[in-house]
């Protein structure tokens, strides 16, 4: 099979395509509109991912979670390629006291420092702020401040699990995040007050963007082998720990990869429909072609090339305007969604959109878009390829 | 030489069915200039369609300088078409979107005629025809007689054995018309070129031979010279 110079077919799609300019602009118009417009969406569906990784991963418990570290493994060793931060905690029992009133908590050793750096924690401190480091101080959360009727600055008696005198510690602040597991007996307290333990330690370890949890774990149990079979002493990755977190974005990923293909569908039904009208006012002229001797291979190739080099470019810029769009609205300060999203768990900290390019945001819907180009030429050429020269020439 | 042989053919439509050709037979030399006539409706178009590969016959054949066209097939005919003939239509002749020297080219570049050949053959062609100056123009920039020029010129650019040419002066006056048919025959003994050609021209007739006279579809007349068949 031979199309002959495919160079020849080119240069002339290209030179109907410029000189037919109204036309060419007014068709590439639908796909430049419909590729911008869905590298927004994408990008926006990626930012909504990213909004509720951030509130829910960001906010406190880190993209993979240490438990039971060895006091000889330092913060220093978890960090590798791709972790942006790690934070020691120290998870230890006690019991507080206020008055007569008495109540057991689970306390966690934080580096306040460290905290605000890492997590979004800090915002959900309602009154008063976190433990410094080298006093003696309590933050507690909203209910177990209420159970113990204390509130900011309140004395309270502490003890730890293994000691014997009851420190006496203030209260530096209140706090609520939203979420049932940090919501209950939990109280926080600097580091420097468990100085002197030798208890194993938790860690929260924060990645960069796009670093699979996966990957670090894998380095993780590489470096420490064991971990993965004592379940007292693993790590775990947030998709492990929020399955149901996991789902939301796969299920948010494939329904905006539907919408990318009906949309397409759609476009792809109007660019069929677009060029068969183009070519029915142009049928003369293909016509003439076919007199000269153009095969029908040679014809097929033709719009073939016209749609496809229409397309493309087409693709080209939305995908410039819809890359545009998106770093402008970021720039922008992102899309704040606050009012739709502050009773879910999920937007704990902030409802704010920052719509992300990604290869998938990118490039699936000129991908997707030119794959259908393709597939709507194919009604215009058989429209052409099955008319006989005399009939086209007797119809016009 | 073009031997047209027993050719038949009829369409369909809402009116009913119509004879275009019925059984049509005779030949036409190499070089020489014939002219098809007959009144409107009497099957000069569908005739010339069937000699170029056009339009299948449902019946007959159609030989070309010792190829059957219609024994070829879809792909071969159009091969065919684009090495051995030239058509020059009544209107519309030319692809809107290329200039007048790109037309030109267009059947050069069909042919594997390309580069300094190509140029040669645009630059004299456009200069036989006069239309250096329009070289560059568009289709829609054109008068209707300089249409049909670079009609003639684009249908003869690659040498073709037959040029068939439907009533190309029909929308032209006189004097364009007579230049039109003139540069065609000139371009056609330039190159060595059968000439069948439909027209109402007295004149084209006159200087024709054979004259082919069409009525109802049948060869009502066939003057090659004055020898009638």
């Amino acid at each position: 099979m031979t199309y002959g110079n495919i160079g020849f077919w080119a240069r002339i799609a290209w030179l109907f395509l410029i000189r037919s300019g109204r036309s060419s602009a007014a068709l590439s118009a639908m796909v430049v509109t419909a590729v911008a417009a869905l590298i927004f969406l994408s990008a926006l569906s990626v930012g909504v991912n990213d909004a509720m990784l951030r509130n829910t991963v960001g906010l406190f418990s880190g993209h993979i979670s240490a438990r039971a570290l060895d006091a000889d493994i330092r913060p220093k060793d978890l960090k590798t390629a791709g972790v942006r931060g790690v934070l020691k905690r120290i998870y230890l029992p006690g019991r507080v006291a206020s008055g007569k009133v008495n109540r057991s908590l689970m306390l966690c050793g934080i580096d306040s420092a460290r905290e605000t750096a890492l997590t979004a924690f800090q915002q959900k401190i309602i009154t008063g702020r976190y433990p410094q480091t080298g006093q003696s101080e309590l933050l507690l959360s909203r209910f177990l401040a209420k159970k113990l009727g204390v509130h900011k600055d309140s004395r309270l008696s502490l003890t730890l699990q293994g000691q014997v005198v009851p420190l006496n510690v203030t209260v530096s602040g209140i706090y609520q995040a939203g979420i049932d597991t940090l919501d209950r007996d939990l109280a926080f307290l600097p580091l420097t007050m468990l100085a002197k333990r030798e208890t194993p330690w938790s860690a929260a370890v924060f990645l960069e963007k796009d670093i699979n949890t996966g990957d670090i774990i894998e380095k993780y149990q590489q470096k420490w082998p064991g971990t993965q079979s004592s379940a007292a002493y693993r790590f775990e990755s947030w998709e492990a720990r929020m399955p149901d977190l996991r789902q939301l974005i796969d299920l948010e990923t494939i329904s905006m990869g539907i919408v990318i293909i009906l949309v397409f569908a759609v476009v792809a039904i109007g660019i069929a429909c677009s060029f068969v009208i183009f070519i029915i006012k142009n049928m003369r002229e293909y016509g003439i072609m076919k007199a000269i001797g153009v095969t029908n291979r040679e014809m097929s190739l033709l719009i073939m090339i016209k749609v496809a080099v229409m397309n493309g470019i087409a693709c080209g810029i939305g995908l410039v305007i819809g890359a545009v769009a998106v770093w402008g609205v970021t720039r922008a300060g992102g899309i704040d969604l606050t009012a739709f999203t502050s009773h879910n768990r999920y937007f704990s900290v902030s409802g704010i959109i920052y719509p992300r390019l990604t290869a998938f945001s990118l490039l699936t819907p000129p991908a997707i878009s030119f794959l259908f180009s393709l597939v709507a030429a194919i009604w215009p050429m058989a429209l052409l390829v099955r008319k006989k020269t005399a009939d086209i020439m007797r119809m016009v | 030489m073009i031997q047209v042989d027993g050719v038949t053919k009829t369409f369909r439509s809402g009116r009913g069915t119509v004879r275009a050709l019925r059984d049509a037979t005779f030949s036409v030399d190499a070089v020489q200039f014939a002219a098809v006539i007959g009144k409107s409706g009497s099957g000069k178009s569908t005739l010339l369609n069937c000699l170029g590969g056009l339009e299948p016959p449902d019946s007959g054949t159609v030989r070309c300088f010792g190829t059957s066209l219609y024994s070829l097939n879809h792909h071969e005919r159009s091969r065919f078409q684009r090495r051995h003939i030239g058509f020059i239509f009544q209107r519309g002749n030319l692809l809107s979107y290329l200039t007048v020297a790109e037309n030109i080219g267009f059947p050069l570049s069909l042919n594997n005629i390309t580069g300094n050949d190509q140029t040669r053959r645009i630059d004299e062609l456009l200069d036989r025809t006069g239309l250096l100056a329009a070289a560059r123009a568009l289709p829609h920039e054109l008068s209707g007689g300089e249409t049909q020029r670079v009609a003639v010129a684009r249908a003869i650019a690659h040498h073709p054995k037959i040029l068939l040419a439907d009533e190309p002066t029909a929308n032209l006056d006189t004097a364009t018309g007579r230049q039109v048919v003139r540069l065609m025959q000139d371009m056609g003994q330039t190159d060595q070129c059968t000439i069948i050609m439909v027209t109402h021209d007295l004149e084209v007739v006159e200087a024709a031979a054979p004259i082919i006279y069409l009525r109802d579809g049948r060869i009502h007349d066939y003057n090659n010279g004055g020898a009638r068949v």
